[in-house]
């Protein structure tokens, strides 16, 4: 019989198992992980010197509206114009009608909701229609160009790092004194009813549906039009429901009652503007509305 | 601890310290938080100055204090404050005199109005 020896076991640690490398990398991404935690959450990056195109929605609202009234008291177009542009609107006119309706829904104040409607149509006639002279307010005098008392809109995300490199002083911030000149006011055009047809529509009964062209046939948002009515005369503006063309305005008839429909500003008239009855296609009755379509005539 | 081991956890601390590096210079420098939402309160002095001269401007078509007051409180803190400082502002940028003249008399308005409202 043979004896065989069992060789001696080693003692564990003196040969330790083989590990790999893996604890580098999870010590490598658990150090990422919690810089990103600090980086992002805990001490995120703060911008002090914002530019106005990064406000949330309702401060550029807020800034639009200011910008609106601010024009009231300075009506210098050039400079309104500066001051939008640093809100990034694709189109400020727009933007600021939209506002107007809005604002108008939600009972803000009347001076408010009058400014930015102003605002929009005089921006409208500047560039290139005769909106503002169809608005109940006749044109007025307009500064010479004028550059805004503000800086262009820096590259997102870069703060300026010193005050005096972010503006230098200019001698055109003056307003010239031009400003004040009186100019005559532009003649108001004379709109005609182009078009004034019944409209049976199921998704808009009884309601009389105007558009409002220029003389190059684009819509004119902000122009003033008179409803004449049995509670008498009343005021509504195009341009309130941009999805609809920024020409239109609506309003809705009573049954029995007949309406006259006008540009503020002179031209022709769409009278007899009443509920007619419509019949769908199973012989059902609805009430019908009017679609009446005025165009300027072009300036002589 | 043993050396090799001592050595491991010397290696796994150091690991965590370039992965914390790294990951705050991701978070702080290649992409840090963009802040899409901010308050006026943040803007740029050139445009807090400028919105005040809009504050001013609307004033004078309204006449309206309060409206004035509202939207200065936009900026934060006390609005006469918020009008010196436009005002300091605009004087050393050079604004136009009839802008600062308009500042000047949203100020003289608000600490009017500070006055008589003091007990």
């Amino acid at each position: 019989m043979t004896l065989h020896r069992t060789p001696a076991r080693r003692p564990r640690r003196e040969r330790p198992p083989r590990r790999g490398h893996g604890y580098l990398l999870t010590g490598l991404l658990l150090g990422f992980g919690l810089g990103l935690f600090i980086a992002w959450v805990l001490a995120p990056v703060r911008y002090t010197d914002t530019a106005p195109d990064r406000l949330r929605a309702d401060f550029k609202d807020a800034y639009r509206t200011l910008i609106a009234l601010a024009y009231q008291g300075n009506p210098d177009l050039t400079r309104a114009r500066a001051r939008l542009a640093l809100l990034g609107d694709a189109n400020p006119a727009q933007a600021l009608a939209v506002q107007a309706q809005q604002a108008q829904a939600q009972g803000a104040l009347v001076y408010e909701v009058e400014a930015l409607r102003l605002l929009a149509a005089d921006l409208s006639r500047a560039s290139g229609g005769a909106a503002a002279a169809a608005t109940s307010r006749p044109a007025r005098a307009e500064p010479s160009p004028t550059p805004a008392p503000v800086t262009p809109t820096p590259p997102p995300g870069t703060p300026t790092p010193t005050l005096a490199a972010v503006r230098t002083p200019t001698p055109t911030l003056t307003p010239s004194p031009t400003a004040t000149a009186i100019v005559s006011p532009t003649p108001a055009p004379f709109f005609r009813v182009f078009k004034k047809e019944m409209v049976c529509d199921p998704a808009l009964p009884a309601v009389v549906q105007i558009e409002v062209y220029d003389a190059q046939v684009q819509p004119l948002p902000g122009v003033a039009i008179v409803v004449l009515g049995p509670q008498g005369e009343r005021v509504i503006y195009t341009g309130l429901q941009p999805e609809r063309g920024l020409g239109y305005a609506d309003f809705e008839m009573e049954a029995g009652a007949t309406y006259r429909v006008r540009v503020q500003s002179g031209g022709e008239s769409a009278d007899g503007l009443s509920v007619v009855t419509c019949r769908g296609p199973g012989g059902e009755t609805y009430a019908g509305g009017w679609r009446v379509i005025f165009t300027a005539l072009p300036p002589r | 601890m043993d050396p090799h081991r001592r050595r491991r956890w010397l290696f796994f601390i150091l690991s965590i310290l370039i992965g914390l590096a790294a990951g705050l210079y991701y978070g702080w420098v290649v992409r840090p938080v963009r802040y899409i939402d901010t308050s006026p309160d943040t803007l740029r002095q050139d445009y807090k100055a400028d919105f005040v001269l809009m504050v001013a401007e609307a004033w004078e078509a309204t006449g309206d204090l309060d409206m004035a007051r509202r939207y200065l409180a936009l900026l934060g803190g006390d609005p006469v404050a918020q009008v010196e400082q436009a005002l300091r502002y605009a004087a050393q940028v050079g604004y136009g005199p009839a802008d600062l003249h308009r500042m000047r008399n949203l100020l003289q308005a608000l600490r009017g109005a500070a006055t008589e409202a003091a007990p």
